[in-house]
């Protein structure tokens, strides 16, 4: 890692990049989740695309957090510690499954392997095979659009792909490639100090999009933390038949806008708390 | 937003893009990339002792290792074996080795070096027999402050415990055991059992040998200041030494590198070692400090070294780096006048009234026996060098408060009045005394010229409000 | 005659690709460096030995970093320091000290003192054993090997 950044020709662009789009995309497919959620986007004939994308989300986290343990720096290292214990924290099946992934008893060389085989192994392709799914859905299902009470009739909007839609792909890539470069280097990845498992450093932070996590741990016991969190994302997935339920006992008010509202509003407290704190 | 204007905005945002990988690869370009060379492995031998010292003394094995030598491949053996049968020689597992590392095994890779060191006064250090600070130390005070004092800045004569029989005595493996008024000593003037003389450790540590902690002023500070000679505290209150201060705290001071060139290499600050030894744009580097200095500073009276002239230019070469010729100049008349004034005002006048005494038969031969003794020792070897030092490096206490006030009180108020005490009923001394104070720098003494004085209440009344006599 | 619209167009088409040929075209070729990194070859200075412990008709072999072992011979006063690395196929060369020869055991290949091939599939090649300069320094005996970083 010290010999990609230091060393080898341009790998601090090459990792500048690497880790500021994985900020990105973070934030994209969060940002996509709300706008998808608000609109109601998820509901019938779209259940299924919105479980695959809650899952793609789950899978982005996941490469987020194996990505920064395999920095192994102080921050890093502790980050995965924590990460650890919380697994040992579920009930029944925890131990087994913290031992699985740390490949031992503690964070140590064997978890960088295991976290490297995770990285760029197994949660690319549950992503690819994820992804594929949400794209079929999509071509499938359309794009929901606002429909607004009042407006005329659709309109058939489509457009050639070439070369329009692939103009315009192009277009936003440039302006990707373009930001991520600017911010590979004005913000270059900087290298922590190297693990030690024996001193953990006075402020240990995850990555910014595990903050409310770390928060929530530190508000409420391990394993009501631990269970609580697997039941958010259990309801994260299945909300579209959770919403259904939802109108079916009250089918005037759309509930789900307010559960969401608050959900959001909890996680920004949680991440702003961190954050400042 | 139509095909066209598309084309023209994604053909914009690559050009952008492009300049910012033109951006990406000048930064690259100014990467410094610092490959650590893997140590050079060690010799048979060396690997021997590397393995068991570094669990019996890791703290010296650690400190090797960190060296430029053990990236080098120098390792325990290349400078600890001796010869068989060496007097300071004996058999330690398997193979002849030394304790003490001479400059004689040193110089077997260094020998320019050494040749320098062996022509400086730093190389004469432990020949102090004969001074009357060795009076002092080993009579006046006694030898176990000799040894830790004096012997650790001027070096010890190195000996040996001797057994009954007059042999040096041995201990486990036919080891020589030392005598420990004389080891262990890392004086820089230290006479080496091989005949060698000095002691490379004094300036440069033993084992570690980083370049960077013999150029800091601290390492010269070990000897090189109290009372008698305050070169650390006079460059520590000079700009000089302020700068270096700054210098190191803003990370601004390099202390790196083989030639360490001033001018070239740094620009912070000068260390000692940047004026008295190191490389110039124009100059080698030199371990005989006294190739620059153009005054002595040590006796009784200042005189120009041999071949002055010369050395001087040498100093000045170094002061080039960042003064111009002017300026130069212009500190050389200034410190050329304080040294004169010294040795015209009190160090030339004291000396002849000291002789004067000796003359008269007032004074036995015995050194410090008598108190005008202490005091004119005192006046040239404490306060009267302050001074003088304190103009060369420019540290302005130390040329005024600490130096020339100090010596006009003690010659006006403890020298001359105990000259007059020893000169009763001697015409010929007294003669010499009132011939010195006759001279006009010390005719303020029969009373100060009354427009002076007007002058001096004038200003305290202006000044201060403050009425004096 | 094509139209001036279409013209343009296609202008535009051409300025467009060369644009974005030229921005991913300089990210690639980083990319390809990140990927190939070039080695330099930096020269180092090391020790040896000193002069005293390789007098005339003597031998010493001292290891250099990485693995790699340096054979040193005083033949009538002149230093010379070869490679124990076969140029044949990469295997171990040692010194016999009864015949004045390096031996490689893996195809029976020969070298002279002086590292040239005379026997075995290296003589055959025309290959002589790698070998590095030296300089004497006061009593010590310095290697410049080369190393690639």
């Amino acid at each position: 890692m010290k010999a990609i950044t230091e060393e080898v020709a341009f790998g601090w662009w090459i990792r500048g990049i690497h880790r500021w789009s994985s900020h990105l995309m973070v934030a994209a497919v969060i940002l996509h989740a709300i706008r998808v959620f608000f609109t109601g986007a998820y509901r019938a004939p779209r259940e299924l695309t919105w479980a695959s994308g809650a899952l793609v989300l789950l899978v982005v986290l996941g490469f987020g957090f194996t990505g920064y343990s395999l920095l192994y720096e102080q921050l890093s290292y502790w980050g995965a510690t924590v990460a650890g214990n919380l697994t040992e924290a579920v009930p029944l099946v925890g131990p087994t499954l913290a031992r699985l992934l740390r490949g031992g008893g503690g964070i140590s060389e064997n978890t960088v392997t295991r976290f490297f085989v995770l990285h760029i192994g197994i949660l690319p392709t549950a992503l690819f095979l994820l992804l594929g799914l949400h794209l079929l859905l999509v071509r499938l299902h359309g794009v929901s659009e606002f429909v607004f009470r009042d407006e005329a009739e659709k309109r058939e909007r489509t457009f050639p792909f070439f070369p329009d839609h692939l103009l315009t792909e192009v277009g936003i890539g440039v302006a990707l490639t373009f930001l991520l470069t600017c911010l590979a280097c004005i913000f270059p990845p900087g290298l922590g100090e190297r693990a030690d498992p024996v001193h953990a450093p006075a402020h240990i932070k995850p990555e910014w999009y595990f903050y409310f996590t770390f928060r929530w741990l530190k508000w409420t016991g391990l394993s009501f933390a631990v269970l609580s969190l697997g039941l958010a994302a259990f309801l994260l997935v299945a909300w579209p038949w959770v919403d259904r339920l939802l109108s079916r006992l009250s089918p005037k008010r759309d509930l789900s806008i307010g559960i969401g509202l608050v959900a959001v509003l909890a996680l920004l407290g949680l991440t702003l708390r961190e954050a400042l704190g | 937003m139509t095909l066209e204007a598309k084309k023209i905005v994604v053909a914009l945002l690559s050009v952008l893009f492009l300049l910012s990988l033109l951006v990406v690869a000048w930064i690259e370009g100014g990467k410094q990339r610092l490959v650590p060379q893997p140590p050079m492995e060690l010799t048979v031998e060396s690997e021997g002792c590397y393995e068991c010292h570094k669990e019996k003394t890791p703290g010296i094995a650690a400190q090797w290792a960190d060296s430029r030598h053990a990236r080098l491949g120098v390792g325990c053996y290349e400078c600890h074996q001796a010869k068989e049968g060496e007097v300071d020689g004996w058999k330690h597992e398997g193979r002849w080795i030394a304790t003490v590392v001479t400059p004689g095994d040193c110089g077997r890779c260094h020998a320019a070096i050494q040749a320098e060191f062996e022509k400086s006064h730093h190389a004469k250090g432990g020949q102090i027999l004969g001074s009357l600070d060795n009076v002092l130390g080993e009579i006046v005070e006694g030898p176990a402050a000799t040894n830790l004092g004096c012997r650790q800045c001027h070096g010890s004569k190195i000996e040996f415990a001797k057994d009954p029989s007059g042999q040096i005595a041995r201990g486990n493996e036919g080891k020589p055991l030392f005598d420990t008024a004389t080891w262990p000593n890392s004086g820089i003037g230290r006479i080496n059992p091989d005949g060698t003389l000095g002691s490379c450790g004094a300036c440069h540590s033993r084992h570690r040998f980083a370049v960077a902690m013999s150029r800091r002023p601290e390492s010269c500070g070990k000897c090189h200041m109290g009372p008698d000679h305050p070169q650390a505290e006079i460059y520590e209150e000079s700009k000089h030494g302020i700068a270096f201060a700054v210098a190191v705290d803003q990370g601004l001071m390099s202390l790196e590198g083989e030639e360490w060139i001033v001018g070239r290499d740094y620009n912070a600050a000068p260390t000692c070692a940047t004026c008295h030894m190191s490389a110039t744009r124009t100059q080698p580097s030199t371990h005989d400090p006294g190739e620059r200095i153009s005054w002595t500073l040590r006796p009784e009276v200042s005189k120009h070294t041999e071949d002055w002239e010369r050395k001087r230019e040498r100093m000045r070469d170094v002061c080039s780096a960042c003064h111009t010729p002017d300026w130069i100049d212009a500190h050389y008349r200034q410190y050329d006048a304080v040294v004169e004034l010294y040795n015209e005002k009190f160090a030339k006048p004291g000396g002849r009234i000291m002789a004067a005494l000796r003359e008269a038969g007032v004074l036995t031969p015995t050194p410090f026996d008598e108190e005008i003794e202490w005091t004119w020792y005192f006046l040239w070897h404490h306060e009267g060098r302050r001074m003088r030092m304190g103009a060369s490096m420019m540290g302005p206490d130390y040329t005024q408060w600490h130096g020339a006030f100090e010596v006009g009180h003690r010659f006006y108020e403890e020298f001359i009045p105990q000259a007059r005490g020893l000169g009763e009923g001697k015409p010929q001394a007294l003669a010499v005394l009132e011939e010195v104070m006759g001279s006009p720098e010390h005719a303020w003494k029969k009373g100060l010229d009354p427009k002076v004085r007007e002058q001096l209440s004038d200003f305290y009344r202006k000044k201060y409000g403050q009425e004096v006599r | 005659m094509i139209p001036r619209q279409a013209r343009r167009s296609l202008l535009r088409w051409v300025a467009l690709g060369f644009a974005l040929l030229a921005s991913y075209g300089t990210g690639a070729a980083y990319a390809v460096r990140f990927l190939f990194p070039t080695r330099r070859r930096r020269e180092r200075r090391v020790f040896a030995c000193f002069t005293s412990s390789l007098p005339p008709g003597a031998s010493l072999k001292r290891r250099a970093p990485g693995g790699r072992e340096v054979l040193l011979t005083n033949a009538a006063g002149e230093i010379r320091a070869l490679s124990n690395i076969c140029p044949h196929l990469g295997c171990t060369v040692h010194w016999e000290e009864h015949e004045s020869r390096f031996f490689c055991p893996c195809h029976q290949g020969v070298f002279a003192p002086d590292g040239i091939a005379i026997s075995g599939p290296p003589a055959k090649a025309g290959q002589r054993l790698e070998r590095f300069p030296v300089s004497v320094e006061g009593e010590a005996v310095f290697l410049h090997l080369t190393e690639e970083v």
